[in-house]
């Protein structure tokens, strides 16, 4: 039997000074349903740059309203101001720790409307890049992830990793994150032998310390507690809720723009499609540690086919060559696989001017908070931070 | 004539002072610590009027035992260790160095000095919402449950006060401490204060059982609740006549001081230090060594209970200061082993904490209990 | 108070308060934009900033210094100014990144705010992002500063007389060449595989009208009125989600081009695809049926389209309330009309 407890209960004062999208009729209406309302965020331990506003009846998420655009920097009209090539640096700052795949997006959606041939040697060398730049991603969710449940030394390890990572991009692009190497037809420079050399050597370091990794954190007993059957999205919600990546495949769909269209070399590599069925947190995790393994595949298959050819080296007189691109008159959208998921270019040329007429850019993180939002309904609120950190999500991407 | 009188009253003044002054220097002296190492000096000391009641009072052996070992200053100085070995360790399990810089040649072992000293001179602030009287008031307040078990906390002859029914007394006091850390989040008046406060609650559910069944599984096996009695009949360390209740103290342990895997009225992530959310300053400072404070006197519990308390070395020229110092040794050392959990474990939920303390760990606290009694009657 | 203050500030103590705060520099954890990547390396296992006394610590309370991490919205400034305000006295800020400095490459947003202008600021820290080394350098720069008391910079830069060397014979030209009346056709045929253009016959034959636009590329054209039955038919034959809305504006022909991007992951023939269901509006009366309803996906895509160009979508319930955009910020900012600042070249 419940008692009910007869104790007028006033809306805290304190939620009218901030600014919330929320309407005051509906943290009324909370507050009269014996509910109560946690805001997440900007500033607090265990949330990025957004604020969820989250409404928990004992401690069971009832809903969550996210209140996004706390890194809204306005790459789409800013592009509209500027050159093709000068957008170049601007898209990759959304998520700069996948710089290499937003880069390629980006020129891909250029060469796609000029009808540009790359050479295959760029090819893999993009291919190569953007590999790196999604291992790199992985372990900075992993790492996310692990410090959302306190685990300070599952954060330290993938960070230790992503040195490496940092090392070899430094090496090769000049850049530890954002590098823009990427540009139409090709890239910026050749690699070197030596430097390809210690990129397949550096392979095997990170394998290694993978190991460790994954003796302290993925298959630590505690971590398997709070992730396993937390946050489920089945097959179907992913679907109608447009989830993208390896949350899309970790609820069981078999998607990757990487083999349904297959861009750059990798139609021509032999890897696989890490897949999930359980569409829980635990098993969106182990999706991307699998993805880590299969790209570090990648990226020795990609060292050891690399076609000889001489590349053209673009230092010196980038700006004169491609200052002046014009695109042909149309819509011309690329899909890319980035590391958290589908990322659209959606370019619109009016065939006259050299800079987009529009350019619309959807990255993965925008695309999933849809899906992050509804698979918190009926969690716990500790589990909050455990399906976010689950999904990777960086509100710089998804804001952009 | 009214000179006379002065100077009459001001005879019996004096002479009531040095009657206190005598009486409270025998009171001292009847009971005073053997230190053979600093005999020569206290000899000394000790023939200076005033200096001498101040040698006495430091070494008699009741206030010896409170502020000196094991008591305040041993805690200070633990404190300071373990914030330290804490980080140092951490950081080494991370491939990290951890603090170092600040003091270089001793590998920078007074970072947590400097922090301490940075909360000290720190504004305190106190917010509008809060209920300022008790805000302020529960972080010092939280001192009472730390001190009093002090008193019963014997150190070999050393003891600020002798009873039979020290362990219970002991542990009394320690279960009054999360009342003062629920009462904080009341008082800060925040809804994650309001929400750790909450799990500080229910986690003091889960752990205070088994622990209480514990500590009387051991009292059973040694038949007494009396410090004494318990290291005297530790030929055999408790730990082994008693392996359940054992383990059960030691996840206890960590339960019950919020360390991980059980960090979850505080799971800065989650709630942003729950009930400690809003203090600053010199009161976090407080509030923050609260729960290391639990953990030491717990863990002094511990060492009387399975590690065989004060009985370890006896060096001669340290006389009776060698009991608290292998009592403060072990203890530190317990500790230090301890803390790397840190840096192993995630974080449970807390339904799965309360789970488990209800069901496995409840019923390996009762199978101490059991255990218990049966070697109770053998030994 | 003031005289207890002054105590603290030069007094016995001072010293020790000094050395205190020297080693106990602990950032709040407030991450503001991308550079973030980059403090969080500074304090991990490769560069460790623990190692000079500084933790990332939980909440603005306990802390003592804030880290701004590169560019500070209208939205966050807002939080960056409440943190700055909870955090107990002494406090330092320290400016990472080129965005806070001057704005870096979006120096011309519309959603952009100098962070000097709501916190004070004890040391900028260039790059974009700045190395954990610059980070790192920063906080020995401010811990220097708080233990001699003079600020000073860790880089001189050599000093440039402007008035030395050729001038140009005329101001430069942007290179941007932007049409005055451009002509916007989202549906321009490009020549496709053999598959592309048997799917967009077999949509054909729904009543709509195909165009292909490259490989797996389909545009399709309908009337407003008739979008919710154009979705709901494509949602039968396989789409099942939406990939992208999108707005176009074209001023000069009066109208907005709304765009939706439908994928599918359920069946496997139409994953490559990707089907452009487009619509035309009046500029004046921007209203159309949402499609939220039948793909859920599309919600939030159709609110951040109503706070960048007004268009309103009926049926999604968050219209009229900003999603994205801090409440300040200038109205309907992606229009073609909403100019953002200009380069300016100089001779």
């Amino acid at each position: 039997m419940e008692y009910e407890i007869k104790v007028p209960v006033q809306p805290p004062t304190e939620l009218q000074s901030l600014f919330i999208p929320i309407p005051p009729e509906y943290v009324e209406e909370v507050y009269r349903s014996e509910d109560f309302l946690v805001l997440v965020g900007p500033q607090h331990p265990g949330s990025g740059h957004m604020r969820l506003i989250v409404r928990v009846h004992g401690d069971i998420i009832r809903e969550v309203i996210p209140d996004p655009g706390y890194v809204h920097r306005c790459v789409e009209k800013i592009a509209e101001n500027r050159l093709y090539i000068q957008n170049i640096p601007l898209v990759e700052r959304p998520s700069i720790m996948d710089a290499l795949n937003f880069n390629l997006g980006y020129v891909r959606a250029i060469e796609d409307a000029l009808e540009v041939e790359v050479p295959k040697r760029a090819k893999y060398i993009r291919t190569m890049l953007a590999e790196i730049c999604r291992i790199g991603t992985h372990l900075y969710d992993a790492a996310i992830l692990a410090v959302f449940l306190g685990h300070t030394t599952g954060f330290m390890y993938p960070f230790g990793i992503r040195e490496l990572i940092c090392e070899v991009l430094v090496r090769i692009t000049g850049a530890r994150f954002t590098s823009s190497f990427i540009i139409p037809g090709g890239v910026r420079r050749d690699v070197d032998e030596q430097t390809l050399k210690f990129v397949y050597e550096t392979t095997f370091a990170i394998e290694k310390r993978l190991k460790s990794f994954e003796r302290i954190f993925i298959k630590n007993p505690t971590v398997i507690a709070r992730l396993k059957d937390v946050g489920v999205l089945t097959k179907e919600e992913a679907i109608k809720f447009g989830v993208v990546g390896p949350f899309l495949r970790a609820s069981g769909v078999e998607y990757d723009v990487r083999k349904v269209e297959p861009y750059e070399a990798y139609g021509e590599l032999d890897w696989d499609i890490p897949v999930a069925d359980a569409g829980d947190s635990y098993s969106r995790f182990l999706v991307r540690v699998n993805e880590i393994s299969q790209s570090l595949k990648i990226v020795r298959q990609c060292i050891k086919n690399m076609p000889e050819e001489k590349l053209k080296d673009f230092r010196g007189t980038f700006f004169d060559e491609f200052a002046d691109i014009v695109l042909p008159q149309g819509e011309f959208t690329t899909l890319t696989e980035a590391s958290r998921g589908t990322l659209i270019y959606s370019i619109v040329s009016d065939g006259e001017s050299n800079v987009p007429y529009r350019m619309r850019m959807i990255t993965p993180g925008w695309l999933y908070l849809r899906g992050f939002m509804e698979s918190l309904k009926g969690e716990r609120l500790a589990d909050l931070q455990a399906i976010y950190g689950s999904f990777g999500y960086f509100p710089p991407e998804a804001d952009r | 004539m009214e000179a006379l009188v002065i100077s009459h009253q001001k005879q019996i003044g004096d002479k009531m002072l040095e009657g206190l002054i005598s009486g409270l220097f025998k009171i001292f002296t009847s009971n005073m610590m053997n230190i053979p190492l600093i005999e020569p000096l206290v000899d000394y000391l000790m023939q200076i009027p005033l200096v001498n009641l101040l040698v006495a009072l430091i070494l008699w052996r009741p206030f010896f035992a409170v502020i000196i070992l094991p008591g305040l200053v041993g805690l200070l100085i633990y404190l300071l260790w373990i914030v330290y070995w804490e980080r140092k360790l951490t950081a080494r399990v991370q491939w990290r160095v951890g603090p170092i810089e600040v003091a270089r040649p001793i590998r920078g072992a007074i970072q947590a000095l400097a922090d301490g000293i940075r909360y000290f001179f720190q504004e305190a602030i106190i917010h509008r919402e809060a209920h300022k009287i008790y805000y302020i008031q529960l972080p010092i307040l939280a001192f009472i449950p730390i001190l009093l078990p002090l008193l019963f906390i014997p150190a070999g002859n050393v003891v600020g006060i002798k009873t039979p029914y020290g362990i219970q007394l002991i542990v009394a006091f320690i279960a009054l401490i999360p009342l003062f850390i629920v009462a904080m989040g009341w008082a800060s008046h925040s809804r994650f204060a309001y929400i750790g406060s909450l799990r500080e609650a229910f986690m003091y559910f889960a752990y205070e059982i088994p622990f209480i069944i514990a500590v009387v599984a051991m009292i059973y096996v040694y038949g007494s609740g009396d410090p004494y009695v318990a290291v005297e009949k530790q030929n055999i360390p408790g730990a082994v006549l008693n392996p359940l209740a054992f383990i059960v103290y030691i996840i206890a342990m960590i339960m019950a001081t919020s360390r991980l895997p059980f960090e979850i009225p505080e799971a800065d992530q989650e709630i942003a230090f729950g009930p400690f959310v809003e203090y600053s300053g010199i009161l976090f400072g407080l509030v923050m060594t609260l729960l290391y404070e639990k953990l030491y006197l717990m863990a002094l519990l511990f060492v009387i209970l399975f590690l065989g308390g004060w009985e370890g070395f006896y060096v001669g020229i340290l006389g009776d200061f060698c009991a608290p110092l292998v009592l403060f040794i072990k203890t530190v050392v317990v500790i230090s082993v301890l803390v790397i959990v840190r840096s192993v474990y995630a974080r449970y939920r807390l339904d799965q904490a309360i789970r488990l303390g209800w069901t496995s760990y409840l019923t390996l606290s009762i199978a101490a209990l059991i255990l218990g009694m049966f070697v109770g009657v053998l030994v | 108070m003031e005289e207890n203050i002054k105590f603290l500030r030069s007094g016995i103590l001072a010293p020790i308060k000094k050395w205190g705060t020297h080693w106990s520099l602990w950032p709040v954890h407030l991450v503001t934009a991308c550079c973030g990547a980059e403090l969080a390396h500074a304090f991990a296992s490769g560069y460790d900033g623990e190692r000079i006394g500084a933790l990332n610590y939980g909440i603005a309370r306990q802390t003592n210094l804030i880290i701004v991490e590169g560019a500070i919205t209208r939205k966050m400034a807002r939080v960056l100014r409440i943190t700055w305000e909870q955090m107990p006295d002494p406090k330092f800020v320290i400016i990472m990144g080129t965005c806070g400095l001057n704005g870096g490459v979006f120096w011309n947003s519309y959603h952009l705010v100098k962070p000097f202008e709501v916190v004070p600021v004890n040391y900028f820290i260039p790059g974009c992002p700045s190395t954990p080394e610059a980070l790192l350098r920063g906080i020995r720069q401010l811990q220097n500063e708080i233990r001699t008391g003079e600020p000073r910079s860790s880089i001189e830069f050599e000093k440039v007389d402007l008035g030395k060397g050729k001038m140009m014979p005329v101001t430069p030209k942007s290179p941007k060449k932007i049409s005055l009346a451009p002509s916007i056709v989202v549906n321009v045929p490009r020549k496709a595989d053999e598959e592309t253009k048997k799917l967009a016959d077999e949509i054909s034959k729904l009543g709509l009208a195909t165009t292909v636009t490259g490989k797996n590329r389909i545009a399709l054209r309908v009337e407003k009125d008739e979008l919710v039955d154009a979705a709901k038919k494509l949602q039968n034959f396989g789409f099942d989600h939406v990939k992208n809305v999108n707005v176009i504006d074209v001023p000069n022909e009066d109208k907005f081009i709304v765009e939706y991007h439908l994928g599918s992951y359920s069946k496997r023939e139409l994953m490559p695809v990707v089907l452009n269901l487009f619509t035309e509006l009046p500029r004046s009366e921007p209203k159309l049926k949402s499609l939220a309803k039948i793909f859920p996906s599309a919600d939030y895509m159709e609110r951040e389209m109503h706070d960048f160009f007004g268009v309103v979508f009926e049926g999604n319930e968050w219209m009229g309330r900003k999603f994205l955009l801090a409440p300040d910020t200038p109205e309907y900012p992606l229009k073609k009309d909403f100019k953002l600042e200009e380069e300016k070249y100089l001779r």
